[in-house]
């Protein structure tokens, strides 16, 4: 993107920026050049209407990389109608969140995948369509944040089978990081099969047809205790080990946990109705 | 320059949930510094704070002299190394090597430079020409550390850098860790969970817990010294043997009582007990396992044998006490029985004493 500023900036003889759609707000000596969803080209002088469809043409064909905007896979219900690229199903969506570096991550990308499976890039965001495990999703991590040096976040799609369900999977990976960041706001990997439960509570939340008790115990470290107690599925001496707490002190927590809230997770039903009840909690 | 400050760092979620909490630490120039802790100790975040990926919620971070709060990762010359790092699979290691060099436009030949000069410290001239198919697990993590080598960064930050590896090679990437830092001379800040990468690793160590620092010392110190009930059990495998006691003044020596059953303090240890008015308090003994011998005839505690664990060497005895089971180490050529009584003696220089409350040492 520099090199073309820079070209664009040399043909009209003008400074050129890229600004946020935010940042919309040109006087009269500024032309806006839309870009990609969230990207535009300021450009500091006025320019007639036929520079500006040039331009508007040259930043489009300069990126292989289609805006979300432009490409209605994702975006559309029906954008996989129109869609003339074929995809090998089944798939996954992973959708890439930075906060900066977008070049670097843009490189990285290039690199990691077939150019064709990269559908939308804009500052902060990009999706790339995955049919192979030739990188892993913690693989890939490592590479953008110490290659690019930015904070990632990669939210997974469940499995795709048809084109028809691409915007239902987009749409899904939105959601995922939205849920994340009540459910596990440090995890930096979002799958969809791990977030079963909490989107389900979620949509029962929003369609009203759930009304649970709190489980709310205003004990942070009890809570703590409870969930990585859920993440190790139970087991007393996996929990205390990870959480180096003796196993009588875990115990002592999940019988003060009991008595609290009424619920003894250390059977199966009772783990089950705490999350839930947790969830609801949380997801607000 | 690469000296690090963090000034009373805090870090606080949206969701209200403070994983770090009030840090001071300084980090030395050309320092080693092992943050080791268990799973959600804070330790990770702290790094990634100085690392720029994670925002500071409070407080004051300092690359040198420079205020770096609200510098951008990539403006601040670190580099970072993961435990999942990844190749990219089509690229030699060379290109590997040179990838991140080419995204920040730097001349060919200095590329080729730095890269020669990082294979030359970690000995993988000859394999630059390969592609990562080719190349085993330790090789494959010398290109990942070469990647961070080559950016000639002011501070290297590694996150669990050798936990993919497996038992053997872990043992060797440590030393090649040491070599390396030795050889860059350059500032590490390194995040483990695993102690004994903590204790072989680090110029000095900072022990996490709950977001809080613990104690940071040598690791000599960190060992012989705990500052707390937390260090002394996170510390040393197997764990710290810990008896409740009460501190008794018995013809002018100090004892801690042991439900009927006494052994006397050092010297040293009972003047600390008498300046810190401990006499006639509850207190919680430390005792490693290693300073635990079996002792013949009448003398000592007797205690019967529950398992015994042969590691080659040395053979850890497991053994119940006031129906509480503890440990000890002794040699590998001892031959003990299920169900077997035998007598036990504490060496007294080496007991700790907590404070039962505040679990601090009182020995210190």
């Amino acid at each position: 993107m520099n090199a073309l500023l820079q070209e664009l900036q040399l043909i009209l003889e003008c400074k050129v920026e890229l600004v946020g759609s935010n940042q919309l707000k040109p006087n009269k000596n500024q032309t806006i050049i839309n870009g990609s969803n969230h990207m535009n080209l300021l450009v500091h002088r006025t320019l007639n209407p036929v520079e500006t469809g040039l331009i508007q043409r040259l930043v489009e064909s300069s990126s292989n990389l289609n805006p979300l905007g432009k490409l209605n896979i994702l975006s559309d219900p029906n954008g996989y109608k129109s869609n003339d690229r074929s995809f090998k199903y089944p798939l996954r969506l992973w959708r890439i969140l930075y906060r900066d570096s977008k070049e670097e991550v843009a490189e990285i990308l290039k690199s990691s995948f077939r150019k064709d499976d990269i559908i939308h890039m804009n500052n902060n965001e990009s999706v790339v369509i995955v049919t192979t495990d030739e990188i892993t999703p913690y693989e890939l991590l490592g590479v953008l944040e110490s290659e690019a040096l930015t904070s990632v976040k990669i939210i997974i799609s469940s499995s795709i089978a048809h084109p028809c369900d691409l915007h239902k999977g987009y749409i899904d990976t939105i959601e995922l990081s939205e849920l994340g960041k009540h459910i596990k706001e440090k995890a930096q990997i979002i799958k969809y099969e791990e977030m079963l439960f909490p989107m389900f509570v979620s949509q029962l939340r929003r369609a009203e047809g759930l009304n649970l008790n709190s489980v709310a115990v205003g004990d942070s470290e009890l809570e703590l205790t409870a969930m990585v107690f859920l993440e190790n599925n139970l087991n007393i001496t996996e929990t205390a080990n990870k959480l180096f707490i003796h196993r009588n002190t875990l115990i002592y927590r999940l019988n003060k946990l009991e008595n609290i809230t009424g619920y003894d997770i250390r059977k199966f039903n009772d783990a089950i109705n705490y999350y839930l009840s947790y969830l609801a909690d949380q997801i607000k | 320059m690469a000296k690090l400050t963090l000034n009373n760092i805090n870090k606080i979620y949206d969701n209200g949930f403070q994983a770090v909490k009030g840090v001071d630490l300084e980090i030395a120039d050309k320092e080693f510094m092992i943050l080791v802790g268990p799973s959600g100790c804070g330790k990770t975040t702290t790094l990634r704070m100085i690392a720029g990926l994670e925002e500071i919620t409070d407080g004051d971070l300092r690359i040198g002299d420079e205020l770096v709060n609200d510098i951008a990762p990539k403006d601040r010359n670190i580099a970072m190394v993961f435990q999942n790092y990844a190749l990219y699979p089509h690229m030699s290691v060379y290109d590997n090597m040179a990838f991140g060099l080419k995204l920040k436009k730097t001349p060919k030949g200095e590329i080729k430079e730095r890269i020669d000069k990082a294979a030359k410290i970690l000995d993988i001239e000859q394999l630059l020409t390969r592609k990562p198919k080719q190349l085993s697990g330790g090789q494959r993590q010398r290109v990942a550390l070469g990647r961070a080598i080559v950016r000639k960064p002011e501070v290297f930050l590694m996150d669990e850098p050798l936990s993919n590896l497996d038992a053997k090679l872990r043992i060797q990437m440590r030393a090649e860790l040491i070599r390396l830092h030795n050889e860059l001379q350059t500032t590490f800040v390194y995040v483990t969970h695993d102690q004994t990468e903590a204790m072989t690793m680090g110029t000095r160590i900072c022990v996490m817990n709950d977001g809080i620092i613990q104690q940071v010392a040598e690791p000599k110190t960190i060992y012989n010294k705990p500052a707390n009930l937390f260090v002394a059990g996170f510390i040393g495998a197997p764990q710290m043997n810990f008896i409740p006691a009460k501190l008794i003044e018995k013809d002018g020596k100090i004892v801690a009582g042991i439900d009927g059953s006494e052994i006397l303090l050092s010297t040293e240890s009972a003047s600390k007990v008498k300046a810190g008015n401990y006499v006639g308090k509850d207190v919680i003994v430390g005792v490693r396992p290693e300073n635990i011998k079996i002792v013949d005839g009448d003398t000592g505690l007797k205690v019967k044998v529950e398992v015994t664990e042969l590691l080659g060497s040395d053979s850890n005895i497991y053994f119940t006490f006031r129906d509480k089971q503890y440990i000890a180490k002794e040699d590998g050529s001892i031959d003990l029985k299920f169900g077997q009584e035998i007598h036990i003696a504490f060496d007294n220089e080496r007991i700790h004493l907590f404070d039962k409350e505040t679990e601090q040492s009182i020995l210190r």
